[in-house]
């Protein structure tokens, strides 16, 4: 699962398009765009919202693969439409500063992100928001820094000027496909791969069911498992287990520290 | 890789190593930070207050952080010695002391302590060795002081980008009072093997089974590439030092150490094996809770490990220990092996 933030609808009408997110009907703090496997929260503008927004999501999918910002910023040294992938960013209040890790290959510029509580219409070193700080911040209470990641695009010199619908829409949908390439790296790097297989989770259930293990021996009983997995030894060592059942406490006991005897090592 | 389930086309996803390299501003315009950067191409310069700030980042991934280490310049304001564990060999110096110019290290290998040591696996180098060298001028102005300069890293290995092996060999000419030891797994012996090694620094190389190696040693050169490495310091005299440690247990363990020390000692010269450490895996029980929670699927702890007043050990780390210095005895004097 990927999770997405935009602060305003129109950042995130570009991806809702490429994605074909929904919306959830069923979400009443902020609006949530989803699909199988992309969800995108629609912010507002400002810290408190990016992180209030962040957390609210996140917390519902703490397993994601990736959590991204994507917005649009202010620039004055960099190209109307470049998308940032930021490296560093300081919030402007507290001074202090933030680096997401950047792990992945990736087509963007990448660059350095200011996040102020106001608007800014004076040079800042490359780029200024009004959220990026908020979420990273945010997020760290709950994410690796590989996985809280921010995508800038630069919709304006800080000159002041109102930023027209259709303006930042194109902007964004200019880049979607940086984005959505930088998505399918997350979700296949950072994807969890089950130590577990089918099978595995077949004859762990039965043996704990046919042997009546407490919750305690369960967890010996899997911790050691593991080990026999990793040691490669053979399944059929344990083959009897499968088939029978005990009766009685002492039995299962019984059984249970043969089996252990045989697992462990 | 080695030893390791993820693949390649996994890899191709992850940025090469030093794709990112962090500065503290105040060593932009060191002559080592110069040098270091000089050598690294298509890298990202990120400046930083104090390596702390990235460095010491809440929840980041060691083993993630490993497919695509970042490198951080510092430089290290304290702190320049270290009393060395009681955990590790001293040979016998009673003042022994580490120093840690290099924190984590560019190989991989699956026991390594430095996991769960740090919140990161990034590499990070102090590059004011000169502050290094007078805490040294001070510790050893009335005594003879042993120092171990890879003990949190493989100096050595990195011997081409930082050239502190050089820096701290021409400082031994000059401080009769100092003991360095230079312990390896690389193959860079070429990059100190023009210079005079004075016979206060010990070369050391660190050598487990080839079958070990390929299993759990990630990233790191081959048995074969250590010996010749090795070779190439005896054909210069030095006497050099073997450290066989930590024992890892594998299938057919007896089987194993048995071929490889004698493979050892019949590739090398004897005479000039100044000695041989044996050391099984030791680490305390904390550590080893934390380098479980890392990677609770690790190969190399799915052997019967168990606590043992203060560390945790192999269940059987006495008869393993025993049966490699057995095996070496067969080769060499019994004072020789610690």
């Amino acid at each position: 699962m990927i999770l997405i933030q935009c602060a305003l609808y129109v950042e995130a009408k570009p991806l809702i398009e490429k994605f074909d997110l929904k919306k959830n009907m069923k979400e009443n703090f902020f609006e949530v765009f989803e699909n199988d496997d992309i969800k995108l929260i629609i912010s507002g503008y400002g810290k408190i919202n990016a992180s209030s927004s962040a957390t609210y999501l996140v917390s519902k999918n703490l397993d994601c693969n990736a959590f991204l910002n994507i917005g649009i910023a202010g620039s004055r040294k960099r190209k109307i439409g470049e998308a940032v992938l930021i490296n560093k960013l300081k919030d402007y209040d507290t001074q202090r500063t933030f680096y997401p890790d950047i792990l992945l290959k990736h087509k963007f510029k990448e660059g350095f992100l200011e996040t102020f509580s106001k608007v800014v219409n004076f040079e800042v070193e490359d780029l200024c928001d009004m959220e990026g700080s908020a979420f990273f911040e945010a997020l760290s209470r709950f994410l690796p820094p590989h996985k809280i990641q921010l995508i800038k695009i630069v919709s304006d010199k800080l000159d002041g000027e109102r930023l027209d619908f259709d303006f930042v829409y194109d902007i964004v949908k200019q880049n979607v496909e940086y984005v959505e390439d930088y998505i399918n790296c997350l979700n296949k790097a950072f994807k969890k791969d089950e130590f577990f297989d089918v099978n595995d989770k077949i004859v762990i259930n039965t043996i704990v069911d046919n042997l009546s293990l407490t919750e305690f021996q369960k967890n010996e009983f899997i911790k050691n498992y593991i080990s026999f997995k990793l040691r490669k030894e053979d399944l059929n060592k344990i083959d009897r287990f499968l088939k029978l059942k005990v009766k009685n406490k002492n039995e299962g006991k019984k059984y249970y520290n043969e089996l252990i005897r045989i697992i462990s090592e | 890789m080695k030893g390791r389930s993820i693949t390649m086309s996994l890899l191709e996803l992850y940025q090469n190593k030093f794709s990112h390299v962090y500065v503290e501003k105040e060593i932009l315009d060191h002559e080592k930070t110069r040098k270091i950067l000089d050598k690294i191409n298509n890298k990202n310069i990120i400046l930083i207050d104090d390596y702390k700030e990235v460095f010491n980042r809440p929840k980041q991934n060691f083993l993630i952080q490993k497919l695509s280490q970042k490198l951080i310049l510092a430089r290290k304001k304290d702190d320049f010695l270290y009393k060395g564990s009681e955990l590790c060999e001293n040979f016998g110096y009673r003042n022994f002391f580490y120093a840690s110019n290099i924190l984590n290290c560019i190989y991989d290998c699956e026991y390594c302590y430095l996991k769960g040591l740090y919140n990161s696996s990034n590499i990070v180098i102090f590059v004011n060795i000169e502050d290094f060298l007078n805490s040294m001028d001070i510790e050893s102005k009335d005594k003879q002081i042993y120092v171990a300069l890879s003990y949190d890293s493989d100096i050595l290995a990195f011997e081409g980008l930082t050239g502190f092996c050089k820096d701290y060999i021409e400082y031994a000419k000059y401080n009769k009072n100092i003991l360095f030891e230079i312990r390896t797994k690389s193959s860079n012996f070429n990059l100190v093997f023009d210079l005079e090694i004075p016979d206060n620094v010990i070369f050391a190389w660190t050598l487990l089974p080839e079958e070990v190696i390929s299993l759990y040693e990630n990233k790191t050169p081959s048995l074969d590439l250590r010996l010749k490495d090795i070779k190439m310091a005896q054909s210069k005299g030095l006497e050099v030092r073997l450290s066989i440690e930590p024992l890892i247990k594998i299938k057919n363990f007896e089987h194993v150490y048995k071929n490889f020390i004698k493979k050892i000692f019949s590739e090398l010269d004897k005479e000039l094996i100044r000695d041989v450490n044996v050391g099984a895996f030791r680490v305390s029980k904390e550590h080893m809770k934390r380098i479980r929670k890392l990677n609770p699927y690790s190969k190399v702890f799915s052997y019967s490990f168990e606590d043992k007043k203060g560390y945790v050990s192999y269940k059987d780390e006495d008869y393993m220990r025993e049966f490699v210095i057995d095996e070496i005895k067969k080769y060499i004097d019994k004072e020789k092996i610690y």
